[in-house]
């Protein structure tokens, strides 16, 4: 067998030899696979030196390269980086005694504490054999070694040192699909998103999909955070600058947007993209719905991709601004996956758990063909996959631990006004009749029924609505509001799970 | 309306272009069947963990008090995790600038490239500067990094050995370069002819193309083959030659199989040879925490070390690496672990060494019963698995078979694959995903499935393939040929 192939093998050296544009001295013909101390010249050089200076040098890079700039960590950073330096080997070299990097949002590094819920479920999972030992519960809260074994039996073997699916863990996908769902009130679906090392290399990815020359352009805000000239400018692309307006905070006209998008045609570029980025960096402004309900009509009537940079969507400050996703304004005006191609983009690293180290995030990808979707799979699959723990803090941003309140208005059948005082809850509950007539076989009161049912199922011990009295028909029970904030999501997850099969063995 | 924006038509070229068949069809079928419940063996990537290798103890203890450093502060977290994994928590702890939720330095740690820079020195016995150590989410990431800062256009091309790891030739497709193929001799165990190098930057030459570096996977991927210090030489005076940066992918340093070739870094070989090549040749080094003995690919975790790139080519990498603001810092904490291990007396020493050993012998061990399973086949070579993590069988198709997968509208080896998928469940990489001379085909294999499973793996194999072969030979009876 190996003569054979040797042969073949030989056969096809000698026939590309043959075929060798250059002449060689005969000894080319036998091959060479070992060591050998001569050394072969080259027809191109007929010397031991180099023909020319080394062959990476700044004048030899890929001009992209040197043509990118991003300022965020630019050179102002590094002479910092040089003072600080020379803070600690000469204190009181300067007017000042620390430098303060106010460069970057960068919380952890300036003292705000990770979510402790969060990190537990990260330490469980990184380091899962634990699990199985008693003395784990001293250690940890009940609530993070549940959800830690919820997560880690939605990863093959548990293990989390293997590459995933290359979207992502599935399980972990439909926890984000699921947040999102309740977030918006639209449904999501776990096959339209992909984790990323954080928001930025989903950016990448779609800038490389859209720019094909620097005929493409994407309209970006001004000011916008430089990820976005930095990834058009790597890419070979054109940025199509439009202006927020700084008079009316940083407000957004689509009239301007459309008059850039004009201008940028003129010159013959096409425009693929608009990105917008709310809540806004660096300007930090919120947009209203109705100004995002324009930019989504601009987008579905000029053609061109909603490139919505959402990582910022926990971070609002003002009562009278709340955040609205452009997946959630895009279907509220009746916009589904025909009308418009809009990629929304999240991250760990911001909101009140800034997790930046951790590079985490996603994009969920609505509006796009079968094939595009393959190619921006194809993309991913290159590099396997994200960091799993980076996954898994994704999955738990999406779905935090809720409150009492969250988890009654969440459950089918009932209903809970917001506790303005006092120390209560006192959600309603639509008893079906069928458990209404299984409480009057029992003698018992029906809301009754139900606590004494959630008792012995759970332990948990509510008061019962007829206490106090009600409306006749209605239902009710009272729950305060005092258990310790770590105990508060086993509460939820067991009151849910126990209203989950009441209402399916009871449900008319 | 007007017509979408991103479609198949107007998507960017090179994007289409790529290809990378280790999650490419054969993995997507094999994906279809386990929904359908078929037990399927995957063994299309280098992916140990998803195998059942189990993660080492100590690294895992230390990342894990790093996440919630409260633990610390338990008075009963001596219950549960050894002192020495407490202090190295504290250690690494100390070196980040607020713990594992804050970005880190650009290129990773300071003080964990310092590690880094430490395991160099331990290993070449020549310094090695962590300015010039980058940490990356994967080494995949830093050869992105690289190819992104060489190539310009279809104009540059790149030395990539056939076979080769398909991340190469996906990324060349992305940023519009040329690949230019440099056949390593199957019948030579994978060895590299300079010769052929030669030829394949004159033809690239004369078709206009700047050849502009040359990359080698050593330990090889798919191929195993160990590169011996005199190849090593030879390839770096050629580099030195023909002005190429030399991109050396050793990832799979760890994972050595034969004594005749241990494991030794272009680097060391480059220092070794001294001036002026010591001084001249460029070289980026590339390692990884998901292949050796820990295989935490999950991680993603990984660095490259340049050699000889001028100050200003530096500081431009750097800006690239800013703008993705900083790698992972769990995974920074695994390399750091990786490079600077426990050493003898520490509490969990004895442990850490059985468990690493205990993976590596049985690597070993799984190396030899694959080749020698596949070489007990009907019409299948194998060479053997010196190195890295995969068996790269050469399977001799019959005429009739190559004639079938025609008609199914299939190359070949995807035939024999997606064939052997649903026999069997076991999901290979066919040949043609990393590329082999014309009309040869193989498979690439992992020799990771358990090794109390690889009997049966290999028998299963054997049953599928002698019966294939039967099938599409015109006669009955063993042959080798």
């Amino acid at each position: 067998m190996r003569r054979f192939v040797i042969g073949r093998g030989r056969n096809f050296l000698n026939r590309s030899h043959q075929q060798n544009l250059l002449s060689s001295s005969s000894s080319h013909c036998q091959s060479r696979f070992l060591s050998s101390t001569s050394v072969i010249d080259s027809p191109s050089s007929s010397s031991m030196a180099p023909t020319s200076s080394p062959a990476i040098t700044v004048d030899s890079l890929n001009p992209k390269v040197l043509k990118c700039e991003y300022a965020v960590r630019g050179e102002i950073v590094s002479i910092a980086q040089r003072l600080q330096q020379e803070l600690q080997t000469n204190p009181g070299s300067h007017s000042f005694d620390e430098i303060l990097y106010c460069n970057i949002g960068n919380p952890q590094s300036l003292g705000q504490q990770p979510i402790t819920f969060f990190r537990e479920v990260l330490a469980l999972c990184d380091h899962p054999s634990i699990l199985d030992r008693s003395e784990t519960q001293g250690l940890f809260s009940a609530d993070s070694i549940e959800r830690a074994w919820q997560i880690l039996d939605q990863i093959p073997g548990r293990a989390t040192g293997a590459y995933s699916h290359s979207q992502g863990i599935k399980g972990l996908r439909d926890t984000i699909a699921a947040g999102i769902e309740a977030r918006d009130g639209f449904p999501a679906d776990p096959n339209d998103i992909f984790l990323t090392d954080g928001a930025s290399p989903a950016v990448h990815m779609m800038m490389q999909l859209l720019i094909r020359s620097e005929n493409d352009g994407i309209l970006c805000p001004i000011p916008q955070y430089p990820l976005y000239s930095a990834s058009i400018a790597l890419h070979g692309g054109t940025l199509v600058p439009y202006y927020l307006d700084e008079a009316t905070g940083w407000g957004l006209e689509t009239s301007e947007v459309k008059k850039q998008l004009e201008a940028a045609k003129a010159k013959g570029i096409t425009v693929r993209a608009l990105v917008v980025i709310n809540p806004g960096n660096p300007t930090g402004q919120v947009l209203a719905e109705e100004n995002q309900r324009a930019i989504v009509e601009f987008c579905k009537k000029e053609g061109l991709v909603l490139l919505a940079d959402e990582v910022y969507q926990e971070n609002v400050y003002v009562p009278e601004k709340k955040f609205h996703s452009f997946k959630k304004v895009s279907r509220s005006m009746g916009y589904g996956e025909k009308d418009i191609s809009l990629v929304s983009f999240q991250s760990v690293s911001k909101g009140y758990y800034g997790e930046c180290g951790k590079r985490g995030g996603y994009m969920e990808v609505t509006g796009f063909s079968a094939e595009v979707r393959e190619q921006i799979y194809k993309v991913a699959s290159v590099n396997l996959c994200s960091n799993i723990s980076g996954q898994i803090l994704a999955s738990l941003v999406m779905s935090p631990p809720k409150t009492l309140e969250d988890a009654f208005n969440s459950l089918e059948g009932i209903t809970c006004n917001k506790a303005e005082g006092a120390m209560y809850l006192f959600p309603r509950i639509q008893l079906p009749e069928k458990a209404i007539k299984a409480a009057e076989a029992e003698k018992t009161v029906p809301d009754a029924f139900y606590c004494r049912r959630l008792l012995n199922a759970t332990g948990i011990v509510l008061v019962p609505g007829s206490g106090f009295g009600q409306v006749p028909g209605t239902w009710h029970f009272r729950c305060t509001i005092l258990p310790q904030e770590d105990k508060i999501p086993a509460i939820v997850t067991r009151l849910t799970d126990f209203h989950k099969n009441f209402m399916d063995k009871f449900r008319n | 309306m007007a017509p979408k924006a991103l479609d198949y038509e107007s998507m960017n070229e090179n994007v289409k272009k790529v290809q990378y068949a280790v999650r490419g069809e054969l993995y997507l079928r094999a994906s279809e069947l386990q929904k359908e419940g078929k037990k399927i063996i995957f063994t299309n990537v280098g992916n140990p963990h998803a195998l059942g290798q189990r993660p080492l103890t100590f690294p895992r203890q230390v990342v894990a008090l790093c996440q919630a450093p409260f633990l610390l502060d338990d008075p009963n977290v001596g219950i549960v995790f050894p002192a020495d994994a407490i202090a190295r928590a504290k250690h690494y702890l100390s070196l980040t600038s607020g713990g594992l939720g804050a970005y880190s330095d650009s290129r990773g740690i300071p003080g964990v490239r310092k590690e880094v820079a430490e395991f160099i020195e331990r290993r070449d016995g020549y310094p090695s500067d962590p300015e010039l150590i980058f940490l990356t989410d994967g080494a995949s990431k830093g050869v992105m990094q690289t190819l992104n800062c060489v190539i310009r256009g279809e104009g540059d091309g790149v030395l990539v050995p056939v076979p080769q790891y398909p991340l190469y030739s996906a990324t060349i497709s992305l940023l519009g370069g040329s690949l230019v193929p440099y056949y390593l001799e199957e019948t030579a165990n994978w060895g590299l002819d300079i010769n052929d190098l030669q030829q394949s930057v004159a033809q690239a030459r004369s078709k206009g193309i700047t050849v502009r570096a040359m990359v080698i996977i050593n330990p090889g991927n798919p191929t195993g083959q160990c590169l011996s210090e005199a190849n090593l030489r030879e390839i770096l005076r050629f580099c030195y030659q023909e002005n190429l940066v030399l991109l050396g992918d050793e990832v799979y340093q760890q994972n050595i199989y034969q004594d005749e070739r241990p494991f030794v870094s272009s680097k060391k070989v480059l220092m070794d040879m001294g001036l002026p090549f010591s001084k001249e040749v460029q070289l980026v080094s590339f390692h990884t925490v998901s292949k050796g003995y820990w295989g935490e690919c999950g991680q993603r975790g990984g660095y490259f070390e340049m050699t000889n790139i001028p100050p200003k080519t530096v500081d431009e990498i750097y800006k690239i690496a800013s703008i993705a603001l900083s790698p992972n810092v769990p995974a920074q904490i695994f390399m750091g672990l990786m490079v600077n291990p426990l050493k003898p007396g520490d509490i969990s020493y004895e442990q850490f060494v059985r468990e690493s050993k205990g993976i590596l012998e049985s690597l070993r061990r799984r190396a030899r019963m694959m080749t020698d399973g596949f070489n007990s086949c009907r019409n299948v070579v194998c060479n053997f698995t010196e190195g890295a993590m995969y068996s790269f069988p050469q399977i001799r198709l019959p005429p009739k078979a190559i004639e079938a997968a025609k008609r199914a509208g299939k190359v070949p080896d995807v035939f024999y694959c997606l064939r052997l998928l649903e026999a069997t469940g076991i999901s290979t990489v066919p040949g043609s995903g990393f590329g082999q001379k014309e009309g040869i085909f193989h498979l690439r294999t992992t020799i990771l499935p358990a090794e109390e499973d690889m009997p049966a793996i290999m028998e299963s194999f054997k049953k599928f393939n002698d019966e294939f072969m039967e099938q599409y030979e015109d006669y009955r009876g063993y042959s080798r040929m």
